[in-house]
């Protein structure tokens, strides 16, 4: 080490030493959902919001298209959620075959007087319940960034978390369903793909053709940025009512869907 | 009841057998891939879709809001834009998961390196091999990558053609170094160290945005990656604005195959001969 | 009956003063042997040996550290490839491409050889009808049984019709009836001249099969010899085992049992040796040895007189088990 660096100097190499620390430092049980909650959305946050951002705001300057001040305000909340969707493929698929068909630690729970049900429910539960946990970091990132206009935005979390809930309720209830993970790939590019891309995160769905949008509105992924966004920017109304209503309905369905799934598994298994 | 053969005495063989060289060698992995792949062409066939995707998205969507953007002087739309930085990614993406996951887990999981090796196979064959491999089936995606270019009018025909030779540059010079990095693998989890440095030089490498939208401190670090060298080498080809300076994102991405091959080649020697 | 001493022909595989070093280990500490055309050549000791280290060196896998070594009259560091060629390599754990079927994984391999793809195809249904897995050729490789997987990894060694096939603890795992089937099949192959070379930590096994072996310990050979003639020479026809019960709460001296029936040994001129769960008494008659035991007040819970095998000369050679 050169004696010119004093106590105040900051250097690359030593950045990346003490980085490098703190991520070994992490238990990796936090380290994903940290990655995959804030880490993540917080590059796109800087890179596409700010940098795309720029592009985005220069050409919009005062258009109503966006809805929102700026594309931070717009793509900020957006992320929230889509992490969620993202979160929630992840965990469903092979991390959940993983607990059923090698680590078995839920054929020998299903042996003591606790329910399949119950099981399955905690499962999904415990999915959401850690991603709820990350979200709450990357909205207090969204808010110092300044992608926040209103105190409505301290339920964004919930609403993401609601988003991972309902997905992977309905994924979980897919996966324990498999013979193999042959289909799992398949999954990720026909449902988790367009979901990232056409839930109206980083784009309003005005900009693609009608169909693909009236598709995506049907989505778990839509509802939760449109409500995450909602919340961030105060204007809550009776859209964002729609949205709660959503979750609670398909989040019933996903369930029954999971529960039913875990039965037949543990029975087999 | 056993191939008579088999009772042939020991020095009846010297002299007569077959040594397959090294380039055979690469020829009998890449063959052994195919035939493991064969099962699971629905999943590969269905990869075409995801950067298909990304262009439609990206390209369409986001081009509702930005319009169109300059590059080098020529106004494009935006999926124009967009279009050839996306090819190069994916030809990044496909042949470093290919060269770290697909390769830890034949190296330290299945180990069937070790049971390759004990056949003539030798390492360079071995490395070569599956390298080639890796880099064959990005430059299938990429060529459907072409066709979309072309088919939806993003870029003049030959103009496309000419950019996907950058995308095998590209698919082997990240393949190079994600075999090394294989290599120093310990645990799958090391790889998401990778995903962290991947994914906001992806975001920053203007595959989506011009690299004059940094500011200048940012711009030559952006400039020092090498997925910036392949999206604007690729950009420049499919758009038709290629001149000599663009010899230097050539040269940044040979020397980078060529260091991390060598350095893979005899990481995975120490590892696998030990 | 069995043959002490080489054939003619040179060595298949000849080794002078081998050393294998992983940084200061030395895995491999100095080994003198060779292998003659035809014969089965066993390898004998407990894990951390230096087996497969060894077998590792013979298959060109692993650079020799120092001394000499010829396999089929090459050097191993010069002509790696060519060996190969004419080596079949069954490792110790099936390393089976899960992604293909039963025959593509023998296919797969002979084209690494050279083979064209008929005669790759023909090759295999040949091989997977001797170790008797022809009606599960298109099958795929995952539901295998161990011994299944084991015959197929077998199979796939032979592909090249190799002069001689290396076997790293060909049964380890396997179960009972399993490992019979294996043994017949080598058997087989051990009848059609090809030579083998296999590395286990079973006696029995190394005693069905070898015609010769070496027992190794710490990087070392500590004997060599064919089975019969081990036992015979390092050890006593008849081994006396005695099983003393657990002391009754209170005694003074737990090992009273195991103590007196080693100073009993010592007496009766019998050499004997105290594990943790009985003592073993080496005689050549095993019956008197235990009457002349019981006349020196010996009295054991329970009491067995049985043939000596491997595992005892292993533990009169180095004092401790195989199969710790």
């Amino acid at each position: 080490m050169s004696s010119s660096l004093t106590a105040s100097s900051i250097t690359a190499g030593g950045l990346a030493r003490i980085l490098e620390h703190l991520y070994v430092r992490t238990p990796a049980k936090y380290r994903s959902v940290l990655v995959s909650g804030v880490v993540s959305p917080a590059f796109f946050l800087g890179l596409l919001g700010l940098g795309l951002g720029s592009l985005v705001d220069e050409r919009q300057n005062g258009a109503t298209t966006l809805g929102t001040d700026g594309y931070l305000e717009f793509i900020g909340p957006g992320l929230l959620a889509i992490s969620a969707v993202l979160w929630a493929f992840g965990q469903s698929l092979w991390p959940t075959a993983g607990e059923i068909n090698w680590d078995r630690t839920y054929v020998l729970t299903a042996a003591t007087p606790v329910s399949t049900a119950e099981i399955a429910v905690a499962h999904v539960a415990w999915i959401a319940i850690r991603f709820t946990a990350a979200a709450v970091l990357f909205t207090m990132v969204l808010a110092v960034a300044g992608a926040v206009a209103s105190w409505w935005a301290v339920f964004a979390p919930l609403a993401a978390g609601a988003t991972a809930l309902v997905l992977a309720s309905i994924i979980c209830g897919f996966t324990v369903r498999q013979e193999n993970e042959d289909t799992f790939p398949m999954l990720l590019r026909l449902g988790a793909i367009p979901m990232f891309l056409f839930s109206g995160a980083f784009f309003p769905l005005s900009g693609v053709p009608a169909a693909v949008g009236w598709l995506a509105r049907v989505t778990p992924g839509w509802h939760g940025v449109e409500l995450c966004r909602e919340l961030a920017q105060g204007s809550v109304d009776s859209h964002s009512f729609v949205h709660v209503v959503y979750f609670v309905v398909v989040g019933a369905l996903g369930m029954v869907y999971a529960v039913t799934g875990f039965q037949q598994a543990l029975s087999e298994a | 009841m056993l191939p008579s053969t088999a009772s042939r005495p020991a020095t009846a063989h010297t002299g007569q057998t077959k040594v397959p060289g090294l380039f055979v060698g690469m020829l009998r992995v890449f063959e052994h891939n195919l035939i493991s792949y064969r099962r699971m062409w629905l999943t590969l066939a269905s990869g075409v879709f995801e950067p298909l995707m990304y262009l439609l998205g990206m390209g369409y969507g986001m081009g509702s809001i930005i319009g169109d953007l300059s590059f080098r002087g020529d106004v494009v739309t935006y999926a124009a834009f967009i279009g050839p930085g996306l090819m190069a990614s994916s030809a990044m993406n496909g042949t470093l998961f290919d060269t770290t996951y697909n390769f830890f887990f034949k190296l330290r999981e299945s180990r069937q390196y070790d049971g390759m090796l004990v056949t003539p196979l030798t390492i360079g064959g071995l490395v070569g091999g599956e390298l080639s491999w890796a880099v064959a089936r990005g430059a299938i995606y990429s060529a459907f990558f072409v066709l979309t270019l072309i088919g939806l009018d993003l870029a003049e025909p030959l103009h496309a053609l000419s950019a996907w030779p950058a995308t095998l540059l590209t698919g082997w010079a990240f393949g190079a170094v994600g075999a090394t990095l294989t290599s120093y693998a310990r645990a799958w989890t090391d790889f998401d160290i990778m995903e962290l440095i991947v994914q906001p030089m992806f975001l920053a490498s203007t595959a989506f945005f011009p690299l004059t939208v940094f500011p200048e401190w940012a711009q030559s670090i952006v400039w020092a990656t090498p997925l910036f060298h392949a999206v604007d080498l690729t950009r420049a080809l499919a758009l038709g604005t290629a001149g000599w300076s663009d010899l230097v994102h050539v040269a940044y991405l040979v020397v980078m195959g060529l260091v991390f091959g060598v350095l893979a080649r005899r990481r995975l020697s120490r590892l696998l001969l030990e | 009956m069995t043959l002490v001493t080489a054939r003619t022909g040179d060595p298949v595989v000849k080794a002078h003063n081998l050393v294998k070093l992983y940084g200061e280990h030395r895995a491999v500490d100095g080994i003198d042997f060779d292998i003659q055309p035809g014969e089965t050549f066993a390898m004998l000791g407990p894990n951390g040996a230096g087996k497969s280290s060894t077998m590792k060196m013979i298959s060109t896998v692993s650079p020799v550290t120092s001394g000499e070594l010829r396999v089929l009259g090459l050097d191993p560091a010069a002509d790696g490839r060519r060996i190969r060629a004419r080596l079949g390599v069954v490792p110790q754990e099936d390393i089976l491409d899960m992604a293909l079927t039963v025959r593509e994984n023998i296919t797969v391999y002979a084209r690494y050889f050279g083979l064209s793809r008929t005669e790759a195809r023909h090759r295999a249904d040949e091989l997977l009808q001797f170790v008797q897995l022809a009606d599960r050729a298109d099958d795929q490789v995952r539901p295998l049984s161990g011994g299944m997987k084991r015959r197929l990894s077998i199979a796939r060694s032979m592909v090249n019709n190799p002069e001689l096939i290396l076997l790293d603890e060909p049964t380890t795992g396997l179960d009972p009836q399993a490992r019979h089937l294996l043994w017949e099949r080598l058997y087989q192959l051990k009848r059609q001249g090809v030579t083998l070379l296999l590395t286990t930590h079973y006696m029995d096994e190394a005693e069905q099969l070898a015609d010769r072996l070496v027992i190794m310990d710490r990087g070392r050979i500590v004997t060599e010899g064919t089975p019969r003639s081990l036992i015979e020479t390092k050890c006593s026809r008849d081994v006396v085992e005695l099983r003393f019960g657990e002391p009754a709460l209170g005694t003074d001296d737990p090992d009273d049992g195991a103590a007196r029936a080693e100073t009993a040994a010592a007496h009766l001129r019998l050499r004997s040796e105290r594990l943790p769960d009985r003592v073993l008494v080496y005689a050549d008659d095993g019956d008197r040895a235990l009457a002349g035991l019981a006349e020196h007040d010996v009295s054991a819970a329970s009491t067995l007189i049985r043939r000596a095998t491997l595992e005892d000369v292993f533990l009169t050679l180095t004092g401790r088990t195989l199969v710790e």
